[in-house]
């Protein structure tokens, strides 16, 4: 087990490096420089100059892309171009757990929603529950999250006055409820689906009817057998989402105003800062890789013939 | 025979038939449903022209008016018709998604077919790009795409480049959002072709093809890809609504279509920030395409369903 882990650690490495020129040069074709600011006063050409050597933007792009991956490797991206006071490391360190407990809370509330109702579906198929659980998942999985989060800011902090609209104040705020549902629909919306078809699945099996014939109790027959069973492809999906959450969702956190990493790139991004366009990739990369292990990981506890394949 | 063929080819088949239209539309009503609304919305893009009020004309003394009789869903923060807008909106957004997916799908199914078909080192490398491609957001790299795109279009274009920045320039950005959209949503669509063609490279008719002498370029073509037409309508339910998805996502940023052309993504991003004085400036547009979208991914789950038995249920590849 411990070598499958190492062979699949070692092949995120070049994911990792392939991300890493990927955005490197897309951000570098993008034409403009970081010292062009909207402003109508220009900075002079000699100044422009002069910043450009000091963050060696002067240099022949394959050295800079040397110079470059040389710090990564080290953990510095160097400053920020739009904050120079700041270095890539401090903005994510400020901006990232904003997004990750957001994050969290979004994730936990999908997981903890969306596993009972997809078995709940599955074990009601075709009647008004099924219908009903499959019309919230259908909904989820087609609203744009800036649409949900719209509606919900209109109906309930507009419209009701329940919640406070905009703003971060922790995440067990009740400003947070807004962002927190809308995050959390999609992977709800996609972990019912998932988890009710492989119940569904499952639940014809042979083994079921030996359980059920044995005599055991229904909840046991379904959380024990059924459920763990039809869990592995929903890790699969939940493990998807999870990274994808957690770094945070620009179009939610800049509609209900949440001081995030998601809003964070965007901005970054408008503003041809090279060094936390890449930096935050990386991140990005990175939890993938590392999520997609922690996967891997599961189903070595979950699935015996996946540990029976790979050896102990 | 049964008795039922029978009514079918007698005098009372078209009427029997007719009869059937009921049950089916109970049974299906979400699908009835996504296929009208969709068609309105097509509808109501193609006859844009037509309505009362012009998309772009800007009046000072109506601004954020709720909906009346003279505007039936009010004007905008310029005092522009929010019909007309949402109107020229559902253009943008069907020209981004029928554009996008048809250069989508193409590249999709040409790197998948090639992968597949020529297998080896070449296979293992396209797919480990690919594979690198999905460690990070689609959404996230569309951004980057979009900035670059929009970076090189809209300067002055010499060269090469020049036809494409005055295409650029009369379309309002709107080509830059259908390039950069067609060269990131392919991922997808070449994995499902991939799978597929890999599947059918060792059918006996494939083998009997070669050893007859037939060039790679005729198996391919009479071949594989007639066979792979169903996985490439099973991509195609998935790139639509992900490009109208990202286009409104885009222009909500700024980076998508250029103002004043009217987009979703944007008209909803003025919105948001007037949500506390004129909800309806948002409600309207996330509206058009949060419906829009539904009717998309339910007429997409039957397509699937009825294509593909294996990818029934599934969402994403």
């Amino acid at each position: 087990m411990l070598s499958y882990f190492f062979r699949r650690l070692m092949a995120g490495i070049p994911t990792l490096l392939i991300s890493f020129t990927l955005v490197f040069f897309i951000a570098h074709a993008t034409p403009g420089s970081p010292w062009d600011t909207s402003s109508n006063r220009p900075l002079e050409a000699a100044v422009k100059a002069r910043l450009d050597a000091k963050y060696h933007l002067d240099d022949p792009l394959y050295v800079q892309y040397i110079d470059y991956l040389a710090g990564a490797l080290q953990g510095d991206f160097g400053p920020s171009f739009r904050d120079r006071t700041k270095s890539v490391t401090d903005i994510v360190a400020q901006f990232l757990p904003v997004s990750m407990k957001l994050g969290s809370a979004a994730m936990l509330l999908a997981v903890v929603l969306g596993l009972p109702l997809g078995a709940l579906a599955a074990l009601s198929r075709h009647r008004v529950i099924d219908g009903v659980v499959r019309l919230i998942s259908t909904l989820g999985i087609s609203m744009p999250s800036y649409v949900v989060t719209s509606i919900l800011i209109v109906a309930f902090g507009v419209g009701l006055g329940w919640v406070p609209t905009f703003g971060w104040k922790g995440v067990f705020s009740a400003s947070s409820l807004v962002p927190i549902f809308s995050l959390a629909l999609a992977p709800l919306a996609a972990i019912i689906r998932c988890f009710r078809t492989s119940m569904l699945e499952v639940m014809n099996l042979d083994f079921i009817r030996t359980a059920r014939a044995k005599g055991l109790r229904p909840a046991t027959v379904i959380i024990h057998h059924m459920g763990r069973n039809a869990l592995i492809p929903a890790i699969t999906v939940i493990g998807a989402y999870t990274s994808y959450v957690l770094v945070g969702s620009f179009f939610v956190e800049s509609i209900a105003g949440i001081p995030g990493f998601g809003r964070y790139f965007v901005l970054a991004v408008a503003a041809r800062d090279y060094p936390v366009i890449i930096g935050t990739t990386l991140i990005y990369a990175l939890f993938v890789i590392v999520i997609n292990l922690i996967v891997d990981l599961s189903y070595f506890l979950l699935d015996p013939r996946v540990r029976a394949e790979h050896g102990r | 025979m049964s008795a039922a063929d029978a009514d079918y080819r007698s005098a009372n088949g078209i009427a029997a038939r007719i009869r059937d239209v009921g049950p089916w539309i109970a049974q299906n009503p979400g699908l009835v449903g996504g296929v009208l609304f969709l068609t309105f919305v097509i509808l109501l893009a193609i006859l844009a022209p037509l309505l009362p009020h012009d998309a772009y004309r800007q009046n000072v003394l109506h601004r954020n008016e709720l909906p009346s009789l003279e505007h039936w869903l009010g004007t905008d923060e310029l005092g522009r018709d929010l019909l007309a807008r949402i109107a020229v909106g559902a253009r943008v957004s069907l020209v981004v998604a029928v554009a996008s997916t048809i250069i989508a799908v193409a590249i999709g199914v040409m790197i998948g077919t090639i992968a597949a078909y020529l297998g080896g080192l070449v296979d293992s490398t396209i797919m480990r790009f690919v594979d690198s491609m999905y460690a990070f957001p689609e959404t996230l790299f569309a951004i980057l795409m979009a900035a670059l795109v929009k970076g090189q279009l809209s300067g002055d274009g010499h060269g090469l480049l020049a036809p494409l920045v005055e295409a650029y320039r009369l379309s309002g950005g709107l080509l830059g959002v259908l390039l950069t959209l067609g060269l990131t949503g392919w991922l997808t669509t070449s994995r499902l072709v991939r799978a597929h063609v890999l599947s059918l490279k060792h059918a006996e008719y494939v083998l009997s093809c070669k050893l007859s002498g037939a060039t790679h370029w005729f198996i391919i073509r009479t071949h594989l890809l007639p066979n792979t037409i169903p996985i490439i309508l099973v991509a195609v339910t998935f790139v639509v609504p992900n490009a109208i998805l990202l286009e409104a996502g885009l222009s909500f940023i700024g980076i998508g279509v250029d103002p004043p052309t009217p987009s979703w993504g944007t008209m909803i991003a003025t919105g948001a920030q007037s949500i506390q004085s004129y909800p309806h400036l948002l409600i309207c547009p996330a509206l058009a395409i949060g419906l829009t979208l539904l009717s998309l991914t339910v007429i997409g789950d039957t397509l699937r369903d009825m294509f593909d038995p294996a990818l029934a249920g599934t969402r994403r590849a």
